[in-house]
């Protein structure tokens, strides 16, 4: 695999990704709801009930937790796979075949392209609100912090790029891409922290890809973990993301026999 | 001559769904679905010679594109080999796919938002062609085709035929050694299809490239191929040359007539066969080339003429009448 082939696929997705800037300030605007109704709904659980923590989780913590997951979220929000599915539904796939491309590659780099920016970008505001919750970073911190990111980006990114294969076999895709977007985001702790499952649904999440991508890096960012357990998890995340990689070339290797080609 | 092509009875079958009409059909199907499966490529068998321009033609539907399809790998199929340079297409070798090319009249590669030479400068790096090499072929392929002007617009700005000269260059620059295009001069110009057609020809003197083409346009198959392949309901009715097509596809010739009254359809019917009345006054009839130049001196003659044209009999027409489909 020649990767220099893919340099100039960089440049232009990044490049297009400038013209996008207002529709990233626009998301990151958006959460602003979610985290108002989020602040309401939990200031007034704790108040009204007179608790000083649930489940571990103190007042200042959940809503920190929160906040961080709305940036975390933003950063690892895979974004190129509806194109992958119309392409296959539309028959513009048929231009990659003829060319010597990977197309698991060529997708990956123009994900990675169009979001490094905006990555960057949310990357410093992620620390910025964690100076202004009070929690801070040390520099090692961030560093493995870059890391786990970059890993759940990979994660997110494998796991749309098998939903948007099943385009070879189901002509809508796009149900199943907000359907698997809400229980993505549910059970990767998006919404509440994992601690406030059921036990036996924690318990499943340790088996599944899930944690990995939004639990792991919030939880990294906003509490003292123990090293262990980071380098453990650290881990686990790579091992989804090798499973996962090969598992969309699997796919891949499958679904293209189905392909028909059909739209001229 | 070594065959750098080589067809084995290439089968491609399409499996489809019925679907009956409504939402009593839509449920219909999320229990039960009847399916028919359509061959639109049936045991085709041909080989192809290095440097040779050979065209397929045929009806919308025919199976050109889908062979072609297959040849580029870009299609599985249902049964059948193909050998294109020693490789199996669908097996999809990166170097069989470095030195082909396939250009699709009804599909843009080049990035559509982009001017064309971002798109050239990704190819250069998808197909890893040097620098020397590619600023050369690129300067050769923008002189000839006279584009060098619009290299730098969004390729959404152009018209349909300079961007099919763009795509055109796109798809030679890592210097191909086989060639497929699909229906190159669809939807463009007479001038412009000729323009391209002319390109095509001396591409093919200069390089000695192997180009195979498809299109349902006769002239493009004139003005490019010494061997044809007529192509119907997925089989080969012809393999030959041109030459000897040509021959038996002049038998005759389609009058377009629009007369100023009514006119009597028993003497018309003298001349030649009529294919359709549309009112009294419009008739289109078909003539032996050897009656052409006298037919068309009656019509002068003898009647009040409000149009009149003489074209070549359809293609479709004339597969259905000479082979007998």
């Amino acid at each position: 695999m020649k990767w220099n082939k893919y340099t100039k696929l960089f440049q232009i997705t990044l490049q297009n990704s400038i013209a996008y800037r207002v529709d990233f300030a626009m998301g990151i605007l958006s959460g602003i709801i979610p985290l108002a109704v989020q602040i309401l709904l939990w200031s007034n659980i704790y108040s009204v009930n007179q608790y000083d923590t649930i489940r571990g989780y103190s007042l200042p913590r959940i809503l920190s937790y929160i906040l961080v997951a709305i940036v975390i979220s933003k950063i690892i929000q895979a974004s190129v796979y509806p194109a992958i599915a119309q392409e296959i539904k539309s028959g513009t796939l048929s231009k990659y075949l003829a060319k010597p491309l990977d197309h698991q590659i060529y997708w990956l780099v123009s994900e990675l392209g169009g979001k490094i920016l905006f990555t960057i970008a949310a990357f410093i505001l992620l620390v910025t609100v964690l100076f202004f919750t009070g929690l801070g970073i040390s520099a090692i911190t961030l560093l493995v912090g870059a890391l786990v990111l970059v890993q759940a980006l990979l994660i997110s990114f494998f796991i749309y790029y098998l939903l948007a294969l099943l385009s070879f076999w189901f002509l809508e895709v796009s149900q199943i891409f907000t359907a698997f977007g809400l229980i993505s985001t549910f059970l990767s702790g998006g919404m509440i922290p994992i601690d406030f499952f059921p036990d036996f649904l924690q318990k499943l999440l340790v088996f599944l890809p899930f944690k990995y991508i939004i639990y792991f890096p919030i939880t990294l960012f906003t509490t003292n973990l123990e090293r262990n357990y980071v380098m453990t998890n650290l881990a686990f995340q790579f091992f989804w993301v090798i499973l996962l990689f090969f598992a969309g070339r699997l796919m891949w290797f499958v679904g293209e026999r189905r392909y028909s080609a059909f739209g001229g | 001559m070594m065959n750098i092509i080589k067809v084995e009875n290439l089968t491609k079958t399409y499996r489809n769904y019925k679907k009956e009409k409504g939402m009593l059909g839509t449920l219909k199907n999320l229990f039960h679905r009847e399916f028919f499966d359509t061959t639109s490529v049936n045991m085709v068998n041909f080989d192809i010679a290095e440097g040779e321009v050979i065209g397929f033609l045929g009806p919308n539907g025919a199976g050109k594109t889908t062979t072609l399809k297959m040849l580029s790998g870009i299609l599985h199929p249902t049964l059948g080999t193909v050998s294109v340079m020693g490789y199996c297409p669908w097996e999809r070798n990166n170097e069989f796919r470095r030195q082909i090319s396939i250009v699709m009249g009804q599909k843009n590669q080049l990035w559509w938002d982009l001017p064309s030479n971002e798109s050239f400068e990704l190819n250069k790096a998808i197909y890893q062609i040097d620098n020397k090499s590619f600023t050369k072929i690129l300067n050769d392929l923008v002189e000839i085709l006279g584009v060098g002007d619009l290299l730098k617009v969004p390729v959404r700005t152009l018209s349909l035929g300079e961007r099919m000269k763009m795509e055109l260059i796109g798809s030679l620059l890592h210097d191909p050694k086989v060639i497929f295009l699909d229906e190159p001069t669809i939807g463009l110009d007479l001038v412009s299809q000729k323009k391209i057609q002319e390109f095509i020809l001396e591409y093919n003197r200069m390089k000695k490239v192997t180009i195979v083409l498809t299109s349902h346009y006769m002239n493009d198959i004139d003005n490019l191929c010494k061997r044809l392949i007529v192509i119907n309901k997925g089989s080969i009715i012809y393999d030959g040359s041109l030459e000897h097509t040509k021959r038996m596809f002049s038998k005759s010739k389609v009058f377009k007539i629009t007369f100023a009254e009514t006119v009597d359809v028993n003497a018309i019917e003298q001349l030649g066969e009529i294919i359709s009345i549309k009112s009294p006054y419009e008739i289109e009839l078909k003539v032996d080339n050897d009656h052409v130049v006298s037919t068309s001196n009656i019509m002068h003659q003898y009647y009040k003429i409000l149009d009149i044209s003489i074209n070549d009999t359809p293609i479709e027409d004339v597969i259905l009448e000479t082979f007998n489909v």
